[in-house]
């Protein structure tokens, strides 16, 4: 009974472990994936597939090259670990300390192992009942057995866990990202930190977080300014497009309304799917009294998974009040 | 063994838990490049302030400064007038300065150079898409590579470098020596 026990368990860990290898990612190179083994430079905690910083998406671009020109991961991340040193791969090749990472679990048990049998031979000598003598082989099959099962364990856990989420902690590589949050940060303090800051694409996160408090006050003369530097910053898609937005709906209220469909139009453009645009665009359309352009545009809000539901509500009463 | 047991198994776990600690830590401090002892990249960099183009392969036999800096990095401000004093002190002796403009949009750099100064006998050159940052592993700035007559990276100084340094480095290259890095502190943005 035991020996089937032992050979059932040491056949599932090697389906475990072929099932593991057999379903691991393979086939043409996801430039994605590679960027996320990369860790981005000029910032804590993220890699460069994650980070929106200039330095990052230029690295990108070299990744995306990389790829085209059919240099395989491996060769990719080691010639930015010839640049940046080994610590900028988030996932460095097993060295001696990789082995180290696996051997030693592993010695672990088997030691405990070996010290079980021992220990259970001693009692059994002393208890003055007939020793029976442990075969080696019987040894050495029972060690190798449980390291089997432990990798195999180990890589069969491995592919149901999901992957760590970007910015999360992370122990063995990079710290947890540090800071304050920017809804901690005041407006004062954010403006004497963008001042210094004119045309610098890595502060639009901040002035878009500041744009946007003054934009939700209606304090309208302060955001705009901060949303036209966001513009002539190097804005990544949804920031140009958030800041053209929010600069279109200052136009309207303000009665500028062929300025504020040309914003709109541009923030569509940027991000076809700023559902923000397309409802201040909607509204300018009703009030226009161009129901017909109206209506479609609601429509595809209303079935919009990303429009909260509280504006669902909102937005019907828009297309009955276009469609009367 | 059993007396012995114990012993072995605390002194495994202090060599394995020492062993993780050191592959936890990552700090701050800018490691050291690898690049040191390589040739240097020869990408072409175009004049940030007049038509053309530089690559730092483009004088074999002379010493190479590359120095990356930005208009927003503050310790920028404090090496600068450094490099200009001494692109004029070197001036057709056989040392050569770029300064790399680096991630650093908008017309700030103009402003930048304006008020820290410009000499006739320096590079100042543009990094479209960030490549020769990434060419040469930049973690911030500022950033200093030095280049000897063979077209070989010899030392990095990273954080702001005085002019006393800038002399001392370049006088060892000169007597060919290998200056090294220094690893100090980089602005990496706002």
């Amino acid at each position: 009974m035991r020996r089937w026990l032992r050979t059932g368990t040491v056949v599932a860990a090697a389906v475990v472990l072929g099932w593991a290898f057999l379903t691991s990612p393979g086939g043409s190179l996801d430039a994605d994936v590679v960027g996320e083994k990369i860790a981005c430079p000029k910032c804590e905690g993220e890699s460069v597939a994650a980070s929106q910083t200039a330095t990052a998406r230029a690295m990108m671009d070299v990744v995306e090259e990389q790829i085209a020109e059919g240099r395989s991961e491996r060769e990719i991340l080691d010639w930015f670990a010839a640049r940046y040193g080994p610590d900028i791969v988030l996932e460095p090749p097993l060295a001696l300390g990789g082995y180290l990472l696996w051997a030693v679990p592993i010695a672990a048990v088997a030691g405990g192992a070996w010290l079980a049998f021992r220990t259970r031979e001693e009692q059994s000598g002393t208890a003055g009942e007939p020793r029976t003598p442990t075969s080696p082989l019987r040894v050495v099959l029972s060690i190798g057995g449980a390291a089997i099962v432990l990798t195999g364990l180990a890589f069969g856990i491995g592919t149901f866990v999901e992957p760590r989420a970007t910015g999360s902690p992370v122990s063995g590589n990079l710290e947890a990202p540090t800071g304050r949050d920017l809804s901690e940060v005041t407006n004062e303090e954010m403006e004497a930190v963008l001042e210094q800051f004119d045309d610098v694409p890595e502060a639009n996160r901040m002035r878009l977080s500041l744009a946007r408090r003054y934009f939700e006050e209606q304090d309208f003369g302060s955001a705009v300014g901060h949303f036209q530097t966001v513009l002539s910053s190097d804005p990544t898609p949804a920031e140009a497009s958030e800041a053209l937005g929010r600069i279109g709906w200052i136009l309207f209220v303000n009665g500028e309304v062929a300025s504020s469909e040309a914003a709109y139009l541009q923030a569509l453009d940027a991000l076809p799917t700023n559902s923000e645009a397309k409802w201040f665009y909607a509204i300018l359309l009703v009030e226009d009294g161009r129901s017909d352009e109206a209506v479609p545009l609601l429509e595809e809000l209303a079935e919009d998974p990303t429009v909260p539901e509280e504006a669902l509500a909102e937005i019907e009463r828009l297309i009955a009040e276009a469609g009367a | 063994m059993r007396r012995w047991g114990p012993w072995t198994a605390i002194a495994l776990i202090v060599v394995f838990g020492g062993f993780l600690a050191g592959r936890i830590g990552f700090g701050e401090t800018v490691p050291a490049s690898p690049l040191i002892g390589t040739a240097a990249p020869g990408l072409a960099l175009p004049l940030l302030e007049s038509e053309g183009e530089v690559r730092l392969t483009d004088f074999p036999g002379d010493i190479v400064v590359a120095n990356f800096w930005a208009s927003w990095c503050t310790p920028c401000r404090e090496e600068h007038p450094a490099f200009v004093a001494a692109a004029d002190l070197y001036a057709g002796k056989g040392v050569r300065f770029v300064a790399i403009n680096h991630e650093d949009p908008g017309t700030r750099k103009f402003d930048f150079l304006d008020t820290y100064g410009r000499s006739d006998h320096q590079f100042v050159v543009e990094d479209p898409g960030s490549r020769a940052g990434i060419e040469f592993g930049v973690f911030g700035l500022p950033e200093t590579f030095f280049i000897d007559g063979n077209g070989v990276i010899v030392g990095r100084v990273a954080g702001a470098i005085d002019f006393t340094t800038l002399i001392d480095f370049i006088s060892q290259i000169q007597a060919g020596e290998d200056p090294g890095t220094i690893d100090g502190t980089v602005y990496q943005g706002p």
